[in-house]
Order: C-alpha cells, then sequence, then structure tokens
C-alpha cells in the first residue's frame, strides 16, 4: 500500500507534465459575412516547443467572459443576447501535428444560411490529444508514448515499463491494457454504464481516418500510429476501468445493498489528469443587419475612502460611467476622460482603458479612478467613448470637492 | 582689478546659469503623449509627445530651444535609461505646439515596464543638460514576445486508495503561463485561465435514469457515481484576516475544517444548508462545463487578465505602479476529494480542462 503511494508520487512528480505552447494566430476572428454565402477561414497554429504536439479542433459553443459590471437586461441571460453558430462551422481536420518550430494552418468552411439575421458567435476549439518528445520520452498528457525524432525510429515500449503501465491510471493492469489493445473497449451504444458521446472531440476514429488522408508525412504516420494507441486513452481510461470493474462491486457483507459504500476497510481508488484547451472566438456578422451604437445614460462621482496609501494631497475619487449598447452587435469601449478646471484648463486626462465585449442591450459601468487634489474646487469631466467604426459616444459632467478632496456636488 | 572684473563676470555667468537652470524647466509643457502598450523585445518603438512652448513664459527664453530626449523604464524598482542611438536633437520655436515622433530602441529583458521621458536640453550630452519637462507615462509599457503557452506540472495525480473522509492530494500541481496576447494595435487583451471537467459530453449519461444529477467531479468506473472534486489556490484566498489563514504562510487550509471546505458560518442557529456562506469557502469545486451558466461566479477562473486597468485578479497595487502588478505565475494548485458514507467503493478518474479563452 505504502509501496504503491510512494510509487504513485513519484510518478506524478516525475513523469508527467503538460506543455501547451502552440501559439494560434489570429486570437478572435470577426467577419461580416453576406447571408447565404460560403466562407473559408484559416488560423495558424505555431508549435514553439522541442516536442509533436497533436492537437484536436473542433468547434465549440461560445464562452462568455463577462466584466462584473455588466448589468444584462432584466429577465435575460446572455445566451439570448448573442445567437450561437457553431453549427455553420466545419473543420477539414479534427486532429493536427504540429511539429517543433511548424507552423500549420487549420482552415474552417463557415456556411451561412440565407435567412440568418443579426450577429452570431462561436468558438473554435482546439485540445492537447498529446505531446510527444523527440528523445523518445513521454511527457505530458502523452499516454502511450512514441518516438517521432528524426534518429528516432522504434516505438517505444512503454508497456514494458511499470511506470507507463496505463494510459491514465497508474493502478491499472498491465493485462488489462492489453486487453484493450486487442478491441475489447466497450463502445457500444447499449454499454449503459458508460455511454460514450461519440460526436464529441474525444472520439477519435475519424480524426484518425482524416489524418490519414491529409498528412502524408513521416511524422504524420507515427502520429496516427500514436492516435490509434491513444484510443485507448480516447476511448477513455473510464472504459478501461469499467472493464476491469466489470460488475458493480458487491459487497458480501451487506445483503441489503446491490453495491458496497465505503466503510472503514473499502477503498477507493482516485485519479486524475489535467489537460488543456485553447478555445478562439469566432464572431460572425450578417452582412448590413448590424449596427454600432451607444447611449452614455449616467455618469457618478464618489469619493473612495479607502486605507489605499496615495499621497497626502491627493484623495480617490472614482467616476463611473455606465454605456448601453443599444446596437445590434457587440462592442469593445476604449475611452478618455479630460477633467477640467473652472477655467477650463485641462488637469488631467484618464484613460478608461478597454473593456471586455458589451453585448447587445447590456450595459456596461466603467469604473475610472483619480487621484484629486484636497483643494476645494469646480471641476468639468468631458467622457468620450470610442464604440468603433467611428462611433463616439460623448457627454460632459460638471462637479465640484471640497478641501479634502471629496465630492460635495 | 582684472580679479575682480573676472569674479564678477563668473558670478554673472554662474548666476545666469542658475536663472536658467530653475526657470527651464517651466518653459515647456507637455501637452499629450501617446505610445503602444506592448512591444517585441529590442525592437524600435515609437513615441509621440507633443510639446508646447508658450511665447510669455520668460523674458530671458531663447527664441528657439533645441533639446534631446531619453526614456526611463523601470521595472522592479530598477530603471534603465534608454538613449537614441545617433544623438539627435529636436527644435522648437517660442510660441509653437509641435508633435514629435521619437523612436527607441527598446531593452532586450521582457517585462513589465513604467514609463517616464526626460526632455532635456540638447545643448550638453544628455543625461547632463537642464531638464525643461519630465513626462510620465500613465499606463505600462509591456516589452514580450507574444506566447500562449501553460505548462501544468504533474498532469497526472494518483490519489491512491482513499477510506472515507476527504483527502487532499499533497502535491501541489505547479501552474506555469506564458499567456501575452497584444493584438494589431498594441493593445494587451484580456484572458482568463478556466478550470472545470467535461463530464457531460463525455458521457450522455444512464438512459431511463429518472434524476440527472451533477456530472461534476470524479466518476466511478461503472459511469454511475460520482465524487467531488475540489481545488485550492491562492489566487483564490482565504482572506487571512477574515478566515484566520494565511495561504502565503501556511499552505492550503486543511480540507477538515468545514469553515474552508463548505464555507464560512455565518448563522449557527439555520440548517446546515443555510447557515454557511458557500460562495466564500476556499476550496472551490470544479464544475462542469455542462453546469456552467454564462455569469462570471459559474466560471472558475484560476488566473486572468482584465485590461480595464492592465491589473492581474487579485491585484494589490495601491500605488499605481505598475511594475509592482506582478503575474502569480507559476502558482500551485491542490485538489482534494470527498468520499462522503455514502460514496461507492471502486475506482474513480477524472479528466480536469484548463481552458485559455480570451474573447
Amino acid at each position: 500500500m505504502i509501496k504503491k503511494i510512494v510509487f504513485g508520487f513519484l510518478y506524478s512528480v516525475l513523469c508527467s507534465n503538460i506543455v501547451f505552447a502552440v501559439d494560434v494566430e489570429p486570437g478572435r476572428l470577426e467577419l461580416t459575412l453576406p447571408a447565404g454565402s460560403d466562407h473559408k477561414v484559416s488560423f495558424k497554429l505555431s508549435n514553439r516547443t522541442s516536442e509533436i504536439m497533436v492537437i484536436g479542433v473542433s468547434s465549440g459553443d461560445y464562452r462568455f467572459l463577462l466584466s462584473e459590471n455588466s448589468v444584462l437586461p432584466k429577465g435575460k441571460n446572455p445566451n439570448q443576447l448573442i445567437k450561437h453558430c457553431k453549427g455553420w462551422i466545419s473543420s477539414e481536420l479534427s486532429n493536427l501535428v504540429v511539429n517543433p518550430a511548424e507552423e500549420k494552418e487549420v482552415f474552417l468552411n463557415i456556411k451561412v444560411p440565407q435567412n440568418a439575421k443579426g450577429e452570431y458567435a462561436a468558438c473554435l476549439i482546439l485540445d492537447q490529444v498529446s505531446e510527444v518528445k523527440k528523445n523518445n520520452d513521454v511527457v505530458g498528457d502523452a499516454l502511450v508514448a512514441e518516438s517521432f525524432g528524426e534518429g528516432g525510429d522504434d516505438d517505444v515500449l512503454l508497456d514494458d515499463d511499470p511506470m507507463f503501465s496505463d494510459n491514465d491510471s497508474f493502478f491499472t493492469d498491465k493485462s488489462l491494457l492489453k486487453d484493450n489493445e486487442s478491441s475489447n473497449i466497450d463502445l457500444s451504444p447499449d454499454n449503459e454504464a458508460l455511454v460514450f458521446d461519440k460526436d464529441n472531440e474525444f472520439n477519435n476514429e475519424s480524426s484518425i481516418s482524416k489524418l490519414n488522408n491529409s498528412d502524408k508525412d513521416n511524422s504524420s504516420a507515427k502520429a496516427v500510429d500514436l492516435l490509434k494507441k491513444q484510443k485507448l486513452d480516447l476511448a477513455d481510461n473510464d472504459t478501461l476501468l469499467k472493464n476491469k470493474h466489470n460488475e458493480p462491486v458487491v459487497d458480501n457483507e451487506s445483503s441489503d445493498n446491490s453495491v458496497s459504500t465505503v466503510h472503514d476497510e473499502a477503498q477507493l481508488d482516485v485519479d486524475l489528469k489535467v489537460v488543456y484547451r485553447r478555445s478562439v472566438p469566432i464572431y460572425v456578422f450578417v452582412d448590413g443587419t448590424t449596427k454600432i451604437d451607444g447611449k452614455i445614460t449616467g455618469v457618478s462621482f464618489e469619493s473612495v475612502k479607502d486605507d489605499m496609501q496615495i499621497e497626502n494631497h491627493l484623495s480617490r475619487l472614482k467616476i463611473e460611467t455606465t454605456l448601453k449598447n443599444t446596437g445590434s452587435r457587440h462592442i469593445r469601449l476604449k475611452g478618455t476622460i479630460v477633467i477640467m478646471n473652472s477655467k477650463g484648463e485641462v488637469v488631467d486626462t484618464l484613460s478608461t482603458g478597454k473593456t471586455l465585449p458589451i453585448f447587445p442591450s447590456v450595459s456596461e459601468i466603467i469604473p475610472v479612478y483619480w487621484k484629486c487634489p484636497k483643494v476645494s474646487a469646480e471641476y468639468t469631466a468631458v467622457i468620450t467613448l470610442d464604440l468603433g467604426d467611428n462611433n463616439i459616444a460623448q457627454t460632459t459632467k460638471s462637479f465640484s470637492t471640497d478641501s479634502e478632496g471629496f465630492v460635495v456636488k | 582689478m582684472r580679479k575682480m572684473l573676472f569674479s564678477v563676470f563668473t558670478l554673472s555667468v554662474l548666476l545666469f546659469i542658475c536663472i536658467t537652470v530653475v526657470e527651464a524647466g517651466d518653459w515647456l509643457v507637455a501637452k499629450s503623449y501617446y505610445y503602444k502598450r506592448t512591444v517585441l523585445p529590442g525592437a524600435s518603438h515609437s513615441f509621440n509627445v507633443r510639446l508646447n512652448y508658450p511665447s510669455n513664459v520668460d523674458p530671458l527664453a531663447p527664441a528657439t530651444i533645441t533639446f534631446y530626449a531619453f526614456l526611463v523604464l523601470t521595472r522592479n524598482n530598477i530603471s534603465t535609461e534608454v538613449y537614441q542611438p545617433p544623438f539627435t536633437t529636436y527644435d522648437i520655436n517660442n510660441g509653437e505646439n509641435r508633435t514629435f515622433n521619437l523612436r527607441f530602441n527598446m531593452p532586450s529583458q521582457e517585462g513589465v515596464y513604467t514609463v517616464a521621458m526626460v526632455i532635456v536640453s540638447g545643448m550638453i550630452s544628455p543625461p547632463d543638460g537642464t531638464v525643461f519637462v519630465r513626462v510620465f507615462g500613465k499606463y505600462p509599457l509591456v516589452i514580450g514576445t507574444p506566447r500562449q503557452a501553460l505548462n501544468a506540472h504533474p498532469s497526472k495525480l494518483a490519489f491512491g486508495e482513499l477510506r472515507m473522509g476527504r483527502f487532499m492530494y499533497p502535491i501541489p500541481v505547479k501552474v506555469r503561463y506564458n499567456m501575452f496576447l497584444p493584438n494589431k494595435l498594441g493593445d494587451p487583451q484580456s484572458w482568463a485561465l478556466r478550470i472545470y471537467t467535461d463530464n457531460a459530453n463525455r458521457f450522455k449519461g444512464i438512459p431511463k435514469t429518472v434524476r440527472k444529477l451533477s456530472c461534476s467531479g470524479l466518476i466511478h468506473s461503472s459511469g454511475k457515481y460520482t465524487m467531488p472534486l475540489k481545488f485550492w489556490t491562492l489566487n483564490w484566498g482565504p482572506d487571512p484576516h477574515n478566515g484566520g489563514w494565511d495561504g502565503v504562510m501556511q499552505g492550503p487550509p486543511p480540507v477538515e475544517d468545514d469553515d474552508f471546505w463548505k464555507g464560512p458560518e455565518i448563522d449557527e442557529s439555520r440548517k446546515e444548508k443555510e447557515k454557511r456562506d458557500f460562495e466564500r469557502g476556499a476550496w472551490l469545486s470544479v464544475p462542469d462545463y455542462s453546469n456552467m451558466g454564462v455569469g462570471r461566479d459559474a466560471w472558475r477562473s484560476l488566473v486572468g487578465v482584465f485590461t480595464y486597468d492592465g491589473q492581474y485578479l487579485n491585484p494589490l497595487n495601491p500605488t499605481g505602479d505598475f511594475t509592482l502588478t506582478q503575474q502569480p505565475d507559476p502558482f500551485d494548485m491542490f485538489f482534494a476529494t470527498e468520499a462522503g458514507s455514502t460514496a461507492v467503493k471502486g475506482q474513480y478518474s477524472g479528466r480536469v480542462i484548463l481552458e485559455l479563452f480570451s474573447p
């Protein structure tokens, strides 16, 4: 038992590591396309590591990253503010081998339906399927390692190494793995215990055939072998484990239950794996059906009384500008606040920073902090927000401070 | 007599120099400036500054000022002066408003820098000339190569055989990352590194079941049972002032303590489900993708950068010194699980996804 745990720790520390250093260019795609059109786009993947990377490519739902200052319209959630277009996107490849220092292109077809209108969004999902070092070492997520190096022409038979006897689970029997290699994995829909979603990115069958057709080079052929072996993993370690524990464990001591619960003597084996995913947003604006518009709906000034240490002669003032997206596509705000004194002289110019995407009907409260002099004075703030495509929202607001720099009006 | 004349002359010259030094600082006014926020290491970078030489500033002011400009880039309290390779001077006439485009070769050391431009008299070699004006950049300059790299080690954890109770895997997963995502305008973009499981996409579920349970966490080998999976990083607390546990000094909070595992008690008199603030527990559940809504709280961001202010997830930068805003890299992530009294024995496994997203 102790031996196993120590062995497991050593295995974890020494032999598992994920490295993902594939740069995706562009990091975001915004397209204006006519309804009913077909469009081909490409992403460049650059491998900055010294290892071969196998990347799973698929399309997925758009991921929202909302600011804590976003105010959604009542009764709506963001999924109702933007339409998803995952189904419009298809890819020629579902797995891609990127060699060290290599740059590869992923081509996507986007088919816009005839009746499409407004803004749509989806994501390109890049999953790290595995990585294999040139020098025959397994790293990271590589579950059955292989050599892809120029000089390395033989597969590394890790099955012989107890440290690599299993894909996911260190404690799984080596013999079991070999059994499963001879296609004993139960992936049939009747397998009630684990009904595997064959449509998702973990279904490797189509990937392998596609890869065979598309990539003819040597390393790709080896990658195909790797993928075939990884089928074991992708078909799921859990499935392997299911085969290992084919029947629910019956607790002999308790005849009432069909499966045993954990008692002091009973034990659980737990394994965990960390994998990497990169999602790249794709925004589609249907030509002639979207517009950029926004309105500043409020400006407030508030003195901030906190423990933050700033110079003695200054106090902190928070300027909150609320902008509502009244257009029909998302906007990303960037702007300035010019503060003038009563003589009309510019006292300070503040940047609002750049916001996250603000979707239609959503209001965004933009906080900007100003180090305000501790003098009684009257000021005017000119707030200018750039909504994009030469659309500007601007407003002017006056405020005054007392001798402590606190807002009094 | 000669000596006296010489002394008077010397004193006059010194007085003139002193007046010039004192007054010269007011001759030029920086109206505005602009520089791109990101640049490649060692690349040439453009800084625009709009200067005004007011006509009524000083009767002694010359008709034309010749000046030289250099940059002071500060990172981690270490300042570097950056000069233009050829000694180039610029002229501005009295009463003129003019924008100058100055180019500098950036240091090769990657990092976040605080920027100051010093404009000095061009009559003497820099940096000894009289300082006319200092322009302090209000936003940081990030020198770096665009990267999207992530490293997690170890990426496979074998918890071994567990008994009933809570168990924290004692070895942290060390997460290193190099995310630098400038857009074409040179602005850094927001990003977040999220953690979740994707069990629902992986398993369609058990046919004909009446009740659908949350499928987050670790899955039993039969596919029918789950065990919760929680994680802790320093980025998520607990607040040492409120929780009494300093994660920096003491590491991960004990899993046995319900205050950290479930959430601090807010009202003892209430039932268990109501008496705790489950949102503030230091150990956070790893959600499943299918359970996550679109709100910020539903997602578990390990770390991220938001471009409102260029600061990081847990900023502690009250003075506005950009160089003090340190990215928590690398950071440690601990995993823990709980085998409750109803847990079914057998083999459990899980796959945690770390997803980088930049909207």
